[in-house]
């Protein structure tokens, strides 16, 4: 029987812990608080019922105090009643009626008293020990029968009836005592009942709580023991899973997958693990098609992309760059210097090494041999990659195709040239007058030395001395007209763009020694302002020459018209910052309308420009490395300034 | 579902464990006990009898009874009955009320018509209709009683008489010379006649039957007439007045049933008014007037011998937790077997007129072919029923009236004047002579 009922209890506990082992649908901290709960359930209810035991044996001790309450209570009114008997007897023995009159009513007073007394302390009781149906109205039938015995006798009496009085008392008065006498034995009856049966219910009391105890410790225990397993078990098998899910996932293997169970936590946690496998499966296509697409752009776009390391070692060359150069990855691939044109090649190397010192961005242009042989020209870059810490940790770089450019670029050089050059000529065109006026002056002085010359020799005695100062004067202004026409020579010789050591005061002097004629035969007062310290600048002096002379000639030009005030040009040199000098020409002629459309090509307000001046002034500027513009004046007309770079030590 | 049918399974193993540890706990229903208080009469003999029945009872039903006592006079009765009979008071559940109340406690019990049909049919419709108050039947008669003379055998044939007195003024004669006779014979406690004197409802019965007798009616008639002032009434009373002091001790004012029977015992009357139980206790043995006395019906007057008609009858309380075994208690108390084995041991008069024809009952009480004849024709009813709830006034009013007249503090003209007053002021009935009676004075 009692194997039986193990393995049923067996069997019980399995069924319970199979219900309980996978209760995954609640959460763990809820599964926790409930087996907790049912725990603290069980225990609880051990104790109400333990607490109910006792409170069973108080209550059977209240009650047996209660029953001997009751029968103390019910002696008393005996004992006052045979006091009561006893008495009224005495006083019927002396058959003195007044006697009876005063003394009954205070022996009526007393036993009353003791009953009325009774009657309350029994209410006190217990209500199940008032329940007893006879105390009540034995009590009731006492009372009002010694009250109308008393009475009857007191009647019985006064009308002097001793014997009635005698006869009432031994026949009706005292078998009122057998009354209570039959009260008192049952409540004694009652009270030894009760007691036995207390003392019954105490030691079931005990026994049941000796059984109790050790019952429910012992359930407590098995229940703690067989939840605890329970919920450990459903812990830990799915945290297996997941170990296992990680490591999969860390050996890279995205699509495993792990088993899920239940809704708890830990059911949650297997849900985002799968989640987060599935979305790194889908990162990492991402990332393989987004590398093929780029790998693909860098393949295929015009232009060849490198990487290297930081010390300029290469370590990525695209497509382009082997199909452009003509050589593979085994064949030389990598040494890009074979590729690079043989004088072209100290240069880059030294930008290069001058950027990888630097740690800076490096742009070379570069002849590269092309797989036909042929070299084209590229403009290289490479910029640097720098970490948090400004550390290069590697250089990216393209080569792009300027051939195009470089040529257009030449062919735009030579236009330009070209047209420097026919601007030159047009300026002579316009200087002939000018310059036939300087040279004729000389020529003059020539002829009229020459004339005087032959008259101190021809005179008599030839005035040898004078002649010779007359051929002197004739060198001198020969050399003069010499130097005039050298000059202008120098001005329209297509020379090439020689830059020397100049000083631009000089240079700003010949100029004006060239116009000096021109303008003084248009009432033009040319005023300079020559900063004497500035510093020599290192210029074409040709084309510096060029565009002193095309912003004086525009400045006389642009007076022309002037007639209510003195015609003044004024040239300034001076220093424009520490490390160039500007040039200011100013007039005050009509001024600019349109300072910006001045610099465009072909843009003349002269009846015969061409429109080329100061376009390519400004080209001749910018190619020195200086800027050109026009400032307004603050009067009338105009000044047009340029600047140029001094010579300073570090530049070439 | 799964996780319903864990909790489930968890809970029935909290279940079976919990019921396991409180199976001794649990205790059985005690069976049906009922209480029951009876007013009758509690000699001795007679409490042992009843102490038997209610043991047969128990054991043919197996419901227990629990045996209520009861104070002496009706007045403390009814004061007692009041107080257990209140809604909350778990009070007896079978009450033996008197003849006179179901008037005043009707609302308290049940209609016991529906439960004995057959029982009341065949029995003494006099005394059934007292317990019936409108159509309802408040009670079952139980005890039934009537006032009886009873008589010293030995000393009315030594005193050369051969049966008792047929008349109140043959009575009087006869107790005069015997109690002279005695007296002479240094009995100097000697009385020719006890009755009940005191003021209460015994004196109402008592003066009844003297006025009734001599046609003065029976206070408030039938017809709903108070007759109590009239000349006939009057010298009843009178005459009783007249006993007081002369052939009844002077105490007699103060006398109740107890004290009539405490000197009549003590072989110190010649005739005594008392109900049928004084019988036992006469006759029980070590008594002096065993064998020595016989019983017969009240002496007469003008409109003959009658007895008030007294007793009890059984109820059941409105408020018992057990009628239906209540029910079956009083069909017990009233069964055939029952009242025979009674007539015979406590001389309990039945109720039932066929008994009355038994041998067995009549050789044991050879004089109950008396009462059946009373309770047929010698009865006078008190006017419990006529006056309801007001009857315990009116009986009050009456007795004290007469008990005025008995010690001499009023005329009996100037009683009858005032008690008749009285009892239009509480009835608001009118005045009038008894049927057939003379004209008022």
């Amino acid at each position: 029987m009692q194997r039986h009922t193990a393995t049923e209890f067996g069997r019980l506990v399995k069924r319970v812990e199979e219900k309980t082992l996978h209760p995954a649908r609640l959460n763990i901290g809820s599964r926790l608080i409930l087996c907790f709960v049912f725990i603290i359930l069980v225990m609880l209810a051990a104790d109400a019922v333990v607490l109910w035991q006792f409170q069973v044996v108080r209550a059977q001790a209240e009650r047996l105090n209660g029953i001997d309450q009751k029968l103390v209570t019910l002696l008393r009114v005996h004992a006052s009643l045979l006091e009561f008997y006893a008495g009224l007897e005495a006083i019927a023995q002396t058959q003195d009626a007044g006697l009876l009159v005063k003394e009954a009513g205070a022996l009526r007073t007393v036993a009353l008293n003791d009953i009325q007394h009774a009657v309350s302390s029994f209410s006190l009781l217990p209500s199940d020990l008032q329940r007893d149906p006879n105390f009540l109205p034995t009590i009731h039938v006492i009372q009002s029968s010694l009250t109308s015995q008393l009475e009857t006798i007191i009647k019985l009496a006064t009308s002097g009836d001793w014997r009635a009085v005698q006869l009432r008392l031994s026949n009706q008065v005292r078998p009122l005592e057998s009354m209570t006498s039959a009260l008192v034995e049952k409540v004694d009856h009652d009270a030894a009942e009760q007691r036995t049966e207390t003392v019954l219910n105490a030691g079931r009391v005990q026994r049941l709580v000796f059984m109790i105890v050790p019952t429910t410790a012992v359930f407590a225990l098995l229940i703690a023991a067989t939840l605890g397993l329970a919920i450990t078990r459903s812990i830990t098998q799915p945290l297996a899973r997941l170990l296992e899910g990680s490591k999969a996932l860390a050996r890279g293997e995205f699509q495993h997958h792990v088993a899920i169970q239940g809704q708890d936590e830990l059911a949650h946690l297997g849900q985002v693990f799968n989640d987060t496998a599935r979305r790194l499966r889908d990162l990492y296509a991402v990332l393989q098609s987004s590398e093929d697409r780029l790998r693909l752009v860098i393949d295929t776009i015009p232009a060849h992309v490198w990487s290297a390391g930081p010390d300029g070692t290469v370590d990525f060359i695209n497509r382009r760059w082997l199909e452009s150069t003509g050589l593979s990855l085994e064949n030389g691939g990598w040494n890009w210097s074979s590729a690079v044109h043989p004088e072209d090649l100290t240069r880059f190397v030294n930008s290069l090494h001058l950027a990888l010192a630097a740690g800076g961005p490096m742009e070379c242009e570069a002849r590269l041999r092309q797989a036909d042989g042929k070299y084209r020209w590229f403009l290289i870059r490479n910029v640097p990659l720098h970490d948090e810490l400004g550390n290069i940790v590697k250089r990216y770089g393209t080569s792009v195709d300027i051939e195009d450019r470089k040529q257009a670029e030449d062919a735009l050089r030579q236009a330009q040239a070209d047209l420097a050059h026919v601007n030159r000529v047009n300026t002579m065109g316009e200087l002939t007058a000018s310059l036939a006026h300087e040279v004729n002056q000389p020529l003059s002085a020539i002829a009229a030395n020459g004339h005087a010359c032959l008259r101190w020799l021809s005179a008599d005695p030839p005035n040898l001395a004078k002649a010779r100062e007359a051929a002197e004067r004739i060198i001198r202004d020969g050399q003069d007209a010499g130097e005039i026409v050298r000059r202008v020579r120098a001005l329209f010789r297509r020379a090439p763009g020689e830059k020397d050591v100049l000083d631009l005061n000089e240079v700003i002097g010949e100029v004006l020694r060239l116009l000096g004629g021109d303008a003084g035969k248009r009432g033009i007062e040319v005023e300079t302002d020559l900063d004497k310290k500035l510093p020599a600048v290192v210029a074409d002096r040709v084309q510096l020459q060029q565009v002193v002379l095309n912003l004086v000639l525009n400045g006389i030009e642009a007076m022309d018209q002037v007639a209510d005030r003195q015609k003044t040009i004024l040239i300034r040199s001076a220093w424009d910052g520490p490390n160039a000098a500007v040039v200011e020409v100013q007039d005050n002629g009509a001024g600019f309308e349109n300072p910006e459309r001045a610099f465009e090509a072909f843009f003349t307000t002269k009846q015969n420009g061409m429109g080329m001046g100061l376009a390519i002034c400004r080209s001749i500027i910018e190619a020195h490395h200086g800027r050109l513009w026009v400032a307004s004046n603050k009067g009338p007309g105009a000044t047009v300034c340029f600047t140029i770079p001094l010579k300073t030590s570090g530049t070439q | 579902m799964k996780r319903e049918l864990a909790i489930r399974i968890e809970v029935a193993v909290c279940i079976v464990v919990l019921s396991l540890l409180l199976a001794d706990c649990t205790s059985v229903h005690a069976p049906v006990t009922l209480t029951f208080v009876d007013q009758g009469w509690a000699t001795p003999a007679f409490n042992q009898e009843r102490e038997r029945e209610l043991q047969q009872f128990t054991r043919e039903t197996g419901i227990q009874v629990k045996l209520l006592p009861s104070p002496e006079s009706t007045r403390e009765q009814m004061a007692l009955w009041r107080e257990l009979l209140r809604p909350g008071v778990s009070g007896p559940d079978v009450y033996t009320i008197d003849v006179i109340w179901p008037g005043i406690l009707n609302e308290n019990f049940l209609d016991l018509k529906p439960y004995f049909a057959s029982e009341i049919s065949g029995g003494f419709s006099a005394i059934t209709a007292s317990y019936t108050v409108g159509n309802k039947l408040v009670a079952v008669p139980y005890d039934t009683d009537i006032g009886l003379l009873y008589y010293r055998t030995d000393l009315l044939r030594e005193y050369g008489y051969r049966e008792p007195p047929r008349t109140w003024d043959e009575l009087e004669i006869m107790a005069a010379r015997i109690q002279a006779g005695e007296r002479a014979k240094a009995k100097k406690e000697f009385w020719g006649f006890v009755w009940q004197g005191a003021a209460t409802e015994a004196l109402t019965c008592n003066a009844l039957e003297w006025q009734a007798a001599e046609g003065g009616g029976q206070v408030i008639e039938k017809d709903q007439t108070i007759s109590v002032n009239n000349p006939d009434a009057i010298r009843a009373w009178q005459r009783a007045a007249r006993w007081v002091g002369s052939i009844s001790p002077p105490g007699e004012v103060g006398y109740k049933e107890w004290d009539t029977l405490n000197v009549w015992i003590a072989g110190d009357a010649a005739f005594m008014r008392n109900w049928t139980l004084g019988y036992v206790d006469s006759q029980a043995a070590g008594s002096p007037i065993r064998n020595k006395f016989d019983v017969s019906l009240l002496p007469g007057g003008k409109t003959g011998r009658v007895g008030t008609l007294g007793g009890t009858g059984l109820a059941v309380s409105r408020f018992s937790a057990h009628p239906r075994e209540a029910v079956e208690l009083v069909r017990f108390l009233i069964s055939r077997d029952v009242q025979v084995k009674r007539s015979r041991l406590v001389s309990q008069a039945p109720t039932r007129p066929e008994l009355y024809e038994l041998p067995e009952v009549l050789a044991a009480n050879p004089r109950f072919a008396l009462l059946s004849q009373a309770f047929r024709t010698g009865i006078v009813s008190r006017p419990s029923n006529i006056t309801g709830k007001k009857y315990e006034q009116v009986s009050n009013a009456y007795m004290q009236a007469v008990h005025s007249v008995l010690t001499g503090e009023r005329s009996a003209p100037e009683s009858a004047k005032a008690l008749e007053n009285e009892l239009v002021r509480i009835t608001g009935l009118k005045a009038g002579p008894p049927p057939g009676g003379s004209a008022r004075p």
